[in-house]
């Protein structure tokens, strides 16, 4: 019963797979499946499988698979049966059997894909070593033969393609790069090789009889261009040694004579020589940024040319139109297109030697050329020239824009005409010291010719950038507000196909000017609102007018009062200068501001000889302390000017004074009736002169003046002319202040009247002094500390008792005194007639002479008293 | 009678294994519904002399009684 139990074990595993549920969770339901299993395979009235029936069963199928359009499915089922009966199984008819009885309607429902999906994934095949061997011998006897590496060029890809290995490409492709070397030769095509030498004429012997060799017309040409572009021929021989290009008369052209053929080529070499050597000048190389400019330029000019030459080259070469070969028409069209660079060529020649010398020889010989082409009215020359120009003028222009943008020069720049002269200058002569012009020789400015007008401009520029710098405003938020203007060929000659109709010279200065101007009105107009607000230029001279020039009469009085009085004390420091200064100070500050009575000062200087004397107070000079920046602008050689001036002034206050000094008492106490009037006159005299002068000077000389001079100083632009107007009006007041050089005589004449006011003032105190007696001690000591007048008077009462102990020496020597003051009252008249007169005979005669009307109107009025000719006027 | 030597192991397997293949195409073909391992166990019962009639009786029964979850879903 083994059978048996394999059966039920069967069955078992066939019912657990067709329930497709765990036995173990439905025991009832495996259990009932399990006996109908058994059950049903237990019956045996089922007849044995007839294969016959069977085979027929499916033949019957098979035509039905078809007769219904299901080709496909018999196909597949006759494939499938035949390889069946090809395994002798015994039970095979049973097992088709069993699959027809379970078959369900395989027409409809059968789906061919579905077989695929049975096939198992094939499993590779196993490789045997029939297969590697086969691959791969051991040995072969191929191996010990000659490689023929002929078979295995890359030529033959089939022999290549059969080998199974090559199914993946290996990593480096490397190609079999063998070869046989006959396969490299490529036979030659001898008629063409034999055209070619045959072109190649040069290799010709000439004849032993000196004939020459011909050439064809075309090779002339292709010579030629050769030749210009530089390259060595055989038609033309360069010489070095000449730097010349020489005709080999070895050739000739078969239908022209030899003649003319030379003569066309030898112009052909001339242009050619000049070309040549242009070239061979770019090579030679310069130190000097401006002659490598030019260099560079004129090599692209060449450059330019010889691509020209190249499109001449082409039209021979690949003619586009059928081209006729002359050698007169290439003559003709070279000579057309190289006029602009011959002319260049003979400029570069010209001033080969100058560049050593001057730097600017060629764009002083460009200007000039460009001006000629102008005039002639060779649009192309003119073009050509004034793009090298312009090009040239660009490296030129950079230190320019260094020195005008930023003050700044180039370390050791020869070329460029600023020079900074010492850079420890002090600051009060930035302006006028620290930076010169270079100057060659002959003064000639070392820049090119044309730019001389602007030079001044572009110095000034530059210094005005470097004294913002200085004041350290510059930088700050300055920025260029406009762009440059650009200079070159297309702005400035404009791009009309005319020459143009100004000339060049004018048009060139006029953008100049404009570019010179985008600089130059920024940088010297913020220095000019700078001095004038922030140092108040205007007023610093204003206070000069005050403090020098006595233009508030009352506060000049007050301080001249001032330092008389203590000059008559008689104090031995009375020009003590800190206490002066202090005495200016307090005076002035009634009009000046706190800042700017601090800077006032006097100072004092020790003078031999009378301290009373008019001459002595010319030790006495007020100083006004000024900022650097000022004093760029009021230089200090100037400053003595005002010095003289404000001595001059104090001077003739001197005078007034103290003839104001004079009692009137004094004199008439004078026993003299003569000398009560002489006195009278002469005080009224030297009190008029003194007046007129005073007036003079302070109406007609220093307010007209100074009134000018702050005009124009406003109207200026720039420091230079600000303190060259300062200068020329501060000698014009000298001038007319009789304080100059040649009219010192005159000034003399007027001091010693001046002096004759203190010597009549003298006299009056000595008549005073006498009368009064002399007591030694204090009274001597009170009189000396107040002026002689006042001491005078108030002694009276005090010393009312000593008058009459004075009384009888004042006596004794009043006689003497008497007399001697009637002499003095009588020289004094007289000299002052002879100065009066010999003041004004000058000054009629220096008027005359001079320009100055104010001399005229000074004799004028000093002359009121004679009598002049009255001319009538008849209406 | 055999030429060839007695076959191995091995080759009886591999003979036994095409022969279910080529059935299973063929139960596939004619959508018998049997899947390999179930063809197989077939294949044994009836080596094992089970009645091909009564044993796709059978199956067509324990199909009937207890139909698969798949059954249900195909569309008859």
């Amino acid at each position: 019963m083994g059978q048996n139990a394999r059966l039920g074990g069967l069955t078992d595993e066939l019912v657990q797979s067709i329930l497709n549920f765990d036995p173990a969770t439905n025991r009832q339901a495996y259990k009932h499946a399990k006996d109908i299993a058994t059950k049903g395979l237990k019956a045996h009235q089922y007849a044995r499988t007839n294969q016959f029936d069977v085979q027929a069963s499916y033949s019957g199928l098979d035509e039905k698979f078809r007769v219904l359009g299901r080709d496909d499915l018999a196909d597949a089922l006759h494939e499938r049966l035949s390889e069946i009966q090809n395994k002798n199984d015994k039970f095979m008819p049973e097992h088709l059997s069993l699959l027809l009885q379970l078959s369900d309607r395989p027409v409809n429902n059968t789906r061919l894909e579905a077989l695929e999906l049975l096939r198992p994934p094939p499993s590779p095949p196993t490789l045997t070593w029939h297969e590697i061997i086969a691959d791969d011998p051991y040995s072969d006897d191929e191996i010990w033969k000659d490689i023929d590496y002929g078979e295995e060029s890359s030529e033959n890809e089939l022999l290549s393609n059969k080998r199974e290995q090559s199914k993946k490409t290996p990593i480096s492709s490397v190609e079999d790069d063998t070869y046989s070397p006959e396969s490299c030769i490529v036979t030659v095509d001898k008629e063409a090789v034999a055209e070619i030498q045959k072109a190649q004429f040069w290799t010709l012997d000439i004849g032993e009889d000196g004939e020459r060799i011909t050439i064809t017309e075309l090779e002339a040409v292709r010579e030629t261009l050769f030749m210009l572009c530089g390259l060595e021929t055989s038609l033309y021989m360069n010489d070095k040694q000449n730097n010349s290009i020489r005709v080999n008369h070895t050739y000739t052209i078969s239908h022209s004579m030899n003649r003319t053929l030379d003569h066309l080529l030898s112009q052909l070499a001339e242009i050619g020589r000049k070309l040549y050597r242009l070239r061979q000048w770019i090579r030679r190389p310069s130190t000097l940024p401006l002659i490598q400019t030019f260099e560079a330029v004129v090599g692209l000019k060449l450059d330019e040319y010889d691509r020209t030459l190249a499109a001449l080259q082409s039209r021979y070469l690949v003619p586009t139109a059928p081209v006729s070969v002359s050698l007169l028409e290439l003559h003709e069209e070279i000579r057309t297109t190289t006029k602009p660079l011959l002319r260049l060529a003979e400029l570069v020649a010209e001033i080969e030697p100058l560049l050593l010398v001057n730097p600017f020889a060629h764009l002083e010989a460009l200007y000039d050329q460009i001006g000629l082409a102008q005039v002639t009215l060779e649009k192309d020359v003119f073009d050509f020239m004034s793009k090298i120009f312009f090009q040239c003028l660009q490296t030129y222009l950079k230190p320019i824009r260094r020195w005008m943008e930023s003050g700044e020069l180039g370390a050791n720049d020869e070329t460029f005409f600023v020079f900074e002269n010492d850079s420890a200058t002090e600051a009060a002569s930035l302006w006028h010291d620290r930076f010169v012009l270079r100057r060659g020789q002959a003064n000639a400015l070392r820049s090119p010719r044309f730019f001389e007008p602007a030079a001044q401009k572009i110095f000034n520029t530059g210094k005005s950038v470097v004294f913002l710098k200085e004041l350290g405003i510059y930088g700050t938020g300055l920025s260029a507000p406009e762009p440059e203007p650009r200079l070159d060929h297309a702005s400035v000659c404009g791009q009309s196909s005319e020459v143009p109709l100004s000339p060049f010279s004018e048009l060139f200065a006029a953008s100049f000017r404009e570019w010179i101007r985008s600089k130059y009105s920024f940088a010297s107009t913020v220095l000019r609102e700078h001095l004038f607000s922030r140092y108040g230029l205007m007023t610093i001279i204003h206070n000069f007018n005050l403090i020098h020039l006595g233009s508030n009469g009352a506060s000049f009085q007050e301080f001249a009062d001032a330092l008389f009085e203590r000059m008559d004390s008689g104090e031995r420091g009375w020009n003590d200068r800190f206490l002066v200064t202090e005495l200016a100070r307090g005076i002035f500050a009634s009009t000046l501001t706190r800042s700017e009575v601090e800077r006032v000062t006097v100072r004092s200087a020790r003078k031999k000889g009378n301290d009373r004397s008019i001459k002595g107070l010319s030790g006495i000079s007020i100083d006004y302390a000024l900022s650097w920046p000022i004093l760029n602008i009021i230089q200090r050689s100037t400053i003595p000017a005002y010095q003289q001036l404000f001595t001059f002034l104090l001077q003739v206050y001197r005078a007034k004074y103290l003839i104001q000094r004079i009692n009137w008492r004094n004199i008439h106490q004078l026993p003299n009736v003569g000398s009560k009037e002489l006195s009278k006159k002469l005080r009224h005299r030297l009190l008029w002169f003194a007046d007129v002068l005073r007036f003079y000077l302070t109406e007609t000389v220093i307010a007209p003046s100074m009134a000018n001079m702050s005009r124009a100083i406003l109207d200026a632009e720039d420091i230079d002319e600000m303190s060259a107007v300062h200068i020329k009006y501060m000698a014009r007041l000298q001038d007319q202040a009789l304080l100059s050089d040649n009219l010192k005589p005159i000034h003399k004449a007027i001091i010693s009247v001046l002096d004759l006011a203190v010597s009549l003032a003298g006299i009056f105190t000595e008549e005073a002094e006498t009368k009064e007696p002399r007591s030694p001690g204090n009274r001597g000591s009170r009189r000396k500390r107040k002026s002689a007048v006042p001491a005078l008077v108030e002694d009276d009462s005090s010393d009312a008792e000593s008058v009459e102990d004075g009384d009888q020496g004042r006596d004794k020597s009043s006689s003497a005194i008497r007399a001697s003051s009637l002499d003095g009252l009588r020289s004094i008249d007289a000299q002052f007639d002879t100065q009066l007169a010999f003041v004004t005979a000058g000054l009629r005669s220096v008027g005359r002479v001079a320009a100055e009307p104010v001399w005229e109107m000074l004799a004028e009025r000093l002359e009121w008293d004679k009598a002049k000719d009255r001319v009538l006027v008849n209406i | 009678m055999d030429s060839q030597p007695a076959p191995s192991q091995d080759v009886k397997r591999k003979a036994a294994r095409e022969v279910i293949d080529i059935l299973h195409e063929i139960a596939t073909l004619l959508n018998t519904k049997l899947d390999r391992q179930q063809l197989s166990y077939c294949v044994s019962l009836i080596e094992n002399g089970a009645n091909p009639e009564a044993l796709a009786k059978v199956i067509r029964q324990l199909r009937e009684e207890f139909p698969e979850p798949s059954d249900e879903g195909e569309a008859e």
